[in-house]
């Protein structure tokens, strides 16, 4: 059975360390120009290019690997000082491509490992999980207020169309309300983040977030940005909004490389 | 209080952690939704050989268009 070279991620040099990786193969490490990547051997019915495409949308198959992908990235992160992983199916033909990738991409892999050392990569979303009753906007919106004040005053006729006027801005209030929330829990944990990385919403998902980010952080602060995620959850709390967080991950999102094949 | 994400177990046993790691290791090749399923698009960001595509904000950030969610399994 042929086998291929997948590669898990770039380090500065290999870990003395045992670990198992895809299909419970050790991860080893292939050196080069002074850069080290673990990698472990995959057979090629799975992982070349047309059965991987295939076999990759299939939760099934692709949960134990990408588990088995993150818990060796996970292991690499906690013991090295900085890592590049990398997407999940990364496959080389055989050792020699490896090198070549670390000769080739170094000058670029040795300033991502930079970027990321003695960080993490967090995940932050908010949601907003009930709208907020019609009051909580009025308070919160100097124009709403305006026009319920302009319809008390107003005759019976105009207080009449006023009212249809007041329901379509209530509506872009809570629009605008809700734009500003997202804006200003990315712009506070931006204060502790080394790098930020706005994700692509959904447009088709039950359950849409207002604001989902990627955020780089120091390992050195976390605490102090755990305590932010529970301060902005604490100043927009449920049952209206709720925070998710998810970390820490080897910085998957500001590890990599640019793209520069054709 | 925020979820922390700990460490990840079986993969059937906690499906959002693993949509949330898909999401991570196929980076814009996947999308969480409200209902817990996967959609997985342009999986063709998937390379082999060479031509390796390495996971990276900088490519994200040179892209406009967020990924289109498709395949949706029934």
């Amino acid at each position: 059975m042929t086998s291929l070279v997948y590669i898990y991620a770039v380090l500065p040099r290999p870990i003395a360390t045992e670990i198992r990786g895809i299909n419970a193969q050790p991860v080893r490490w292939v050196v080069n120009d002074g850069l080290a990547a673990a990698v472990s051997d995959v057979p090629a019915e799975d992982f070349d290019e047309v059965p991987l495409n295939e076999k990759v949308r299939d939760m099934s198959w692709l949960g134990p690997r990408a588990v088995a992908h993150q818990d060796v990235n996970a292991r690499l992160h906690e013991q090295g000082e900085a890592i590049v992983p990398l997407a999940f199916g990364t496959v080389f033909r055989d050792d020699e491509r490896v090198k070549h990738l670390l000769h080739e991409q170094r000058p670029a892999l040795v300033e991502r490992l930079e970027a990321v050392r003695d960080r993490a990569e967090w995940v932050v979303s908010l949601h907003l999980l009930h709208e907020p009753d019609a009051e909580s906007v009025a308070t919160a919106s100097p124009a709403l207020q305006a026009l319920r004040k302009e319809i008390a005053i107003s005759t019976p006729g105009r207080a009449h169309l006023l009212q249809r006027r007041l329901a379509d801005l209530e509506r872009d209030e809570r629009r605008r309300l809700q734009a500003e929330v997202g804006e200003q829990v990315v712009a506070r944990l931006r204060e502790i983040a080394s790098d930020v990385y706005l994700e692509p919403l959904p447009s088709d998902t039950v359950e849409r977030p207002l604001v989902r980010a990627s955020l780089l952080v120091a390992r050195a602060d976390e605490a102090r940005f755990i305590e932010e995620v529970e301060r902005l959850q604490a100043d927009w709390p449920e049952p209206v909004y709720r925070l998710r967080l998810s970390g820490p991950w080897p910085p998957y999102r500001f590890g990599g490389l640019k793209a520069d094949h054709a | 209080m925020p979820e922390r994400f700990v460490s990840l177990s079986a993969p059937t046993t906690d499906e959002l952690s693993l949509l949330e790691l898909a999401d991570r290791l196929l980076n814009r090749g996947v999308v969480l939704t409200g209902e817990a399923t996967i959609s997985v698009a342009g999986v063709d960001l998937i390379y082999l050989g060479l031509n390796v595509v390495l996971t990276a904000v900088e490519n994200l950030r040179g892209t406009r268009e967020p990924a289109p969610a498709r395949d949706h399994p029934s």
